[in-house]
């Protein structure tokens, strides 16, 4: 049985590749637009270049985990990213391979159920490009199973991710002390999946009927809140830095969504540096995340996703070094004669 | 303090904060395209060469213009220099 793994070196193309190798059943091809650390990975820009030789012939399944997960994408580079690449899937596929193809949980949303096509619906042009790409395979192929998850993490074991984004640019902002503050709901949802849970799901997946079935392995209501996913990153990261006689960081502060747009925000502008503007411009993508009140409507209930976010914070520190063992950097105003004049 | 030095440091620290950690750093490497950076991770490293060189945080360098990491050591050497001056 023959299985082609698109995204190879992220997070979850990493890891299913794995989990799929030491199975022993399928016999694993990997691709991704860059090698590998540990070699093994086709090339292959599956936006930009005809499939290489490699992945010619039949293929029994196909787990599509090539994304660009950035929030701040443009449409176009989100289409070119996430839809244009999996059209190219099309020429590799046949009629009977099954394709899952990894979406996000966050296509439903409080204003889209995950079938419009109006990127206003949508939180950023990434979920709405995830959405768009679930339409294009359901046309495209026979056999498909779609997988929404929500935030991925590391694995429960040791935290091991081959990529860091979602959960980990918070991480990344504590630890530069670029996150001057929390803004979003301490008892909101932060609903995150250990990417060794998903990738179970996802090869269990793989002898399912591909019908169009939607998977959405997430914590749903048991997913833990945001005070507590903010302690935890706080803690860890912390006592990885006490262990290196580092200085410990403080806690941001949680403010209120509502007063930071009304009242902090502008004010912000005012007295912030550059630099801390740029940043702050970079956090306002994390806003939609930390305020959710309705929980993922999980098909596959994932539990205790809280007690492996420790070990994620000390993998990213471990292969991090030096951002996370940062001095802190108090936010401060700018003066006002360090400002330039207005013209 | 010697323009060969900044840039064996600056390079240290872009290869340590570069999002691509397979990736080997060379003076003429493209941060974006071959290391991975993005305009956040852009900021961080500002940051990070801060630490490393003690300039002050009112001092901000503007990593985040530079295309290569021979720019970036440009960029830290002119500061270091109009701090001493």
């Amino acid at each position: 049985m023959r299985v082609l793994v698109t995204g190879g070196t992220g997070i979850v193309g990493a890891e299913v590749r794995d989990q799929l190798a030491r199975g022993g059943r399928w016999e694993v091809t990997s691709v991704a637009r860059r090698p590998g650390p540990e070699g093994g990975t086709v090339v292959w820009n599956m936006s930009a270049q005809p499939p290489p030789e490699a992945v010619r012939g039949r293929w029994d399944a196909i787990v599509n985990c090539a994304a660009d997960t950035r929030w701040s994408q443009t449409a176009q580079e989100a289409l070119r990213a996430n839809v244009s690449s999996l059209a190219a899937l099309a020429a590799v596929a046949s009629r009977d391979t099954h394709v899952l193809q990894v979406s996000t949980a966050a296509v439903v949303g409080p204003r889209s159920d995950g079938r419009s096509d109006d990127p206003g619906h949508y939180r950023n042009m990434y979920e709405w490009s995830k959405a768009r790409a679930e339409h294009v395979a359901a046309g495209l192929f026979g056999r498909l199973t779609i997988v929404r998850p929500p935030l991925v993490i590391g694995r429960r074991c040791d935290g091991r991710a081959a990529r860091f984004a979602g959960m980990y640019m918070l991480l990344r902002g504590i630890a530069a002390s670029s996150v001057p503050a929390i803004v979003g709901y301490p008892g909101g949802y932060f609903d995150a999946v250990p990417v060794d849970d998903l990738a179970s799901v996802i090869i269990k997946a793989l002898d399912g009927p591909g019908d169009g079935e939607v998977l959405t392995p997430a914590c749903g209501r048991a997913a833990p809140r945001v005070r507590t996913v903010i302690e935890l990153l706080c803690e860890t990261l912390n006592e990885w830095r006490r262990r290196r006689g580092v200085a410990a960081l403080d806690v941001p502060p949680f403010l209120d969504p509502e007063s930071w747009t009304r009242f902090y925000r502008p004010f912000a502008d005012d007295v912030l540096s550059r630099r801390q503007r740029l940043t702050l411009d970079h956090l306002d993508q994390f806003l939609p995340y930390l305020r959710l009140t309705e929980p993922f409507a999980a098909t596959h209930q994932v539990i205790d996703a809280d007690r492996a976010i420790p070990a994620s914070v000390r993998y990213w520190a471990d292969t991090h070094r030096r951002l996370a063992s940062l001095a802190p950097r108090p936010w401060q105003a700018v003066p006002a004669e360090a400002k330039p004049c207005p013209k | 303090m010697q323009a060969e030095a900044v840039q064996e440091r600056v390079l240290s620290v872009v290869s340590d904060m570069a999002p691509f950690r397979d990736a080997r750093v060379r003076p003429e490497s493209l941060l974006r395209e071959e290391l991975g950076y993005d305009s956040l991770s852009l900021l961080e490293l500002a940051a990070a060469l801060e630490d490393e060189f003690r300039i002050p945080a009112s001092a901000e360098l503007d990593a985040e213009v530079a295309d290569t990491a021979r720019q970036v050591a440009g960029i830290v050497l002119a500061k270091i220099n109009a701090l001493a001056g």
